[in-house]
């Protein structure tokens, strides 16, 4: 009898603890119901206050002054679509997001981040400046052709339908992909097709690259890459 | 016997023929590297000096089949890493460098007859012997404890392995409320921060799943490197200087030092003679030199291994260098990096020995990292030169304390991209 009361104390003196302590954050993928409910409900983000947050936060460091990558081993922010910027925030900071190592770095951050910091950062990136890049060639018959219209044999809808003519990107939150390095783009382009990335809404890039070749999205990278490594 | 250009001309036999030869036929000409311990200073060795020399034979002996990497074993206790993530084998020293591995434990140097003697009964020829066997430890200066109390119900859980995951079963089933004392050592041993890392990821699982529980640090030293960062960390999250702290750390200037233990009745005794009870005891004892250094010899009545501070040859003899923690080489402090460093400048040492080019000056670094948390982490490097007949510290950079929560938790995500390329570096 003694014995089970011993037993006993140690379970309450437990559960409580377990929610004190921090819950895994649940990783369920995006349903578009959930997504639009989320867009619903974002907070307006505030540029000025996100810039300094930027600079507290460290950002720089990886993503360059004003958002314009320094190196290939970030993604630029500037000119970025706000909500899009918004939401891979969130996917960091749930974790839905987690294709390996490289994005260690975004998940210790974007937790030590609420909901507003996150608009307000998105805010301040959105209305960066990329410096305009001098286009080089077109890319050959075929990929530009999948730009424009897609393979409807393949179920491929065209990269432009959703990205914009030029890739600037497009309504929610679909990202500008002009502009970006080739090797961020093609890491992208492949984590989609492998599932490894898999924080986009109703598996819509996962769906596209799913049915390209890997010759086929290394041709895409380097046509939004426009001559940047 | 150091070799000169002249002789080493003369081992490769008749130079430019043997070129033609196949690569087994010339290997029996190559001179020879025998490394003492597949840890971390004799496998950067073996790596580094085929990356920069593919004609020399390497032979590595090491008793154990596989390695289990000390950093990062502070995280098994907290569940953040397994045994396994840290555990790696010489499957890429062997068939990616070329290096013979000789599962056996040396014993012995015939220092004149230029061999090493295996525990099973092998004589190994080599021209130079590099050896790096880590630390022992000097169980004697905490009377009672021993080896075998550690392999037991005292764990010191100072080399990653089965006392790791003893020492986390113990902790971890503790009473609600029990007592944690870690007895930290004095200066100098491997990894400064670890006692302090350890009982920082002990107390976040405690918090979670015992939260009366405490821990106590009774330190053989008066500080501890990292200390403002951590006592702000657990001031942050265990009420660190307040009566309901989780954490207590007592240095030696208030009585901390850890004289005796008395297992029987669960207790340490401190250098005041105080007696304090706790249901887990995790003695982190004093270390000195490998065993193996001290039998054959190298320690020359010295803790620690004397060597030349420009190329790391032991004061005993100088074909044979000493590296890594069991190497007396301050103001260096141990830790896997820097015996990683010593690994490849002994490397382009034997290089330029075997070609005739001088090695120049060396930088080495130690670039070492710790976590008070997920949440928090710290860096440190420290860069040294050779200097007027003595290694000195150029510079030091150390992360200071912070309360910017974004910079803290950077500093964590550093810290663990750290410990995966520094497995990566040493054993892939
Ligand atoms: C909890 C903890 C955390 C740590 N964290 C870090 C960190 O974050 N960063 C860092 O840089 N360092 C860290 N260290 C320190 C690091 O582990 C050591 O400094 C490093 O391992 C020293 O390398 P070494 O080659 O001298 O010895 P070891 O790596 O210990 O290797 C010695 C090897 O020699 C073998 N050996 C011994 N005797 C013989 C013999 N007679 N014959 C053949 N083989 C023999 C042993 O089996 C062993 O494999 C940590 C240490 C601990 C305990
Ligand atoms: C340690 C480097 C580093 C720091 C610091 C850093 N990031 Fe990142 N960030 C990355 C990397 C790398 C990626 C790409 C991850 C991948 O490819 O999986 C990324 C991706 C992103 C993305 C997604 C971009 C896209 O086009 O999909 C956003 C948004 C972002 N970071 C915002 C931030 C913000 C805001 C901060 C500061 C609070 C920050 N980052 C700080 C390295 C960093
Ligand atoms: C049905 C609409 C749609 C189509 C068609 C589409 N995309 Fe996307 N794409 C998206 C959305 C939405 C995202 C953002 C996913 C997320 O939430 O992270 C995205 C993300 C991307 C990204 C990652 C951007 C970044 O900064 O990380 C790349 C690269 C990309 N798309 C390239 C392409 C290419 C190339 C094509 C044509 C083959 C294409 N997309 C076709 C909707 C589309």
């Amino acid at each position: 009898m003694k014995k089970t009361l011993t037993g006993l104390m140690i379970c309450v003196l437990c559960l409580p603890a377990g929610h004190a302590g921090e819950t895994t954050p649940s990783i369920r993928e995006w349903t578009p119901a959930a997504w639009y409910e989320t867009m619903r409900l974002k907070p307006a983000g505030d540029a000025t206050r996100g810039a300094r947050l930027a600079k507290v936060g460290y950002c720089y460091t990886c993503h360059g002054d004003q958002g314009v990558a320094p190196s290939r081993n970030a993604p630029s922010l500037a000119a970025q679509n706000e909500t899009y910027l918004y939401k891979t925030l969130l996917d960091f900071r749930s974790r839905l997001w987690w294709a390996d190592h490289k994005d260690d770095g975004m998940h210790a951050l974007a937790r030590t981040f609420t909901k507003q910091d996150l608009a307000d950062l998105a805010a301040y990136y959105a209305t960066r400046k990329l410096p305009t890049i001098r286009k080089v060639k077109k890319g050959d018959v075929h990929t530009e052709k999948l730009v424009r219209f897609g393979d409807p044999s393949r179920l491929v809808t065209s990269c432009a339908a959703c990205h914009g003519a030029h890739g600037e990107g497009g309504v929610n939150e679909v990202p500008r992909i002009e502009g970006q390095s080739y090797l961020y783009l093609k890491r992208q382009l492949t984590l989609f097709k492998e599932g490894r990335r898999h924080n986009d809404v109703g598996a819509g890039m996962r769906f596209v690259t799913e049915a390209l070749s890997e010759d086929e999205l290394d041709r895409l990278a380097r046509y939004y890459a426009n001559g940047q490594k | 016997m150091l070799l000169n250009r002249r002789d080493v001309l003369k081992l490769f036999g008749a130079g430019a023929a043997s070129l033609a030869l196949p690569h087994g036929a010339r290997a029996a000409a190559a001179p020879r590297l025998v490394i003492v311990g597949g840890g971390i200073g004799g496998a950067a060795l073996a790596k580094y000096m085929r990356i920069l020399n593919r004609d020399i034979h390497i032979t590595v002996i090491e008793p154990n089949p596989r390695f289990i990497f000390c950093p990062g074993s502070n995280e098994v206790l907290n569940d953040e890493v397994s045994i396994d993530d840290l555990t790696v084998t010489y499957d890429t020293l062997r068939h990616r460098y070329g290096a013979e591995v000789i599962q056996e434990r040396a014993v012995e140097i015939d220092y004149a007859g230029h061999h090493v003697l295996t525990s099973g009964g092998r004589r190994v020829p080599y021209d130079w012997l590099a050896v790096s066997p880590g630390p022992q430890f000097i169980y004697e200066a905490v009377e009672g404890y021993s080896e075998a109390l550690a392999q037991g119900d005292f764990p010191h859980a100072w080399k990653a392995g089965p006392q790791t995951l003893r020492l986390k079963k113990l902790y971890q089933s503790m009473r609600p409320g029990g007592v944690v004392v870690i007895s930290a050592p004095p200066m100098p041993y491997r990894c400064p921060p670890a006692p302090y890392e350890r009982a920082s990821f002990m107390a976040a699982w405690l918090k979670r799943h015992n939260p009366t529980a405490k821990i106590l640090i009774l330190d053989s030293k008066p500080d501890f490197i990292f200390q403002a960062n951590y006592e702000d960390y657990w001031r942050d999250k265990f009420g660190y200087g307040t009566d309901h702290a989780m954490i207590e750390w007592v240095g030696s200037h208030e009585g901390g030092t850890v004289r005796q233990l008395d297992p029987a009745a669960h207790t340490v005794i401190t250098a005041d003679g105080e007696r304090i009870r706790a249901d887990v005891i995790n003695i982190i004892p004093p270390e000195k030199a490998g065993r193996f250094a001290f039998d054959t010899g190298l320690t020359l009545g010295r803790d620690w291994v004397p060597v030349n501070p420009y190329d790391f040859r032991s004061r005993k003899d100088p074909n044979v260098f000493v590296l890594g923690d069991a190497a007396e080489a301050d103001p260096m402090v141990k830790t896997g990096y820097v015996a990683s460093n010593q690994a490849k400048w002994i490397a382009q040492i034997i290089h330029g020995e075997m070609t005739g080019r001088d090695p120049g000056n060396p930088l080495w670094t130690n670039n070492c990292v710790a976590m008070a948390g997920d949440d928090y982490g710290m860096t440190v490097t420290d860069t040294y030169r050779y200097h007027g007949g003595k290694i000195v510290t150029q510079e030091t950079l150390i992360a200071n304390p912070s309360h910017n929560p974004h910079l803290n938790a950077l500093r964590a995500s550093i810290a663990r991209n750290w410990q995966r390329s520094f497995r990566r570096d040493i054993f892939e």
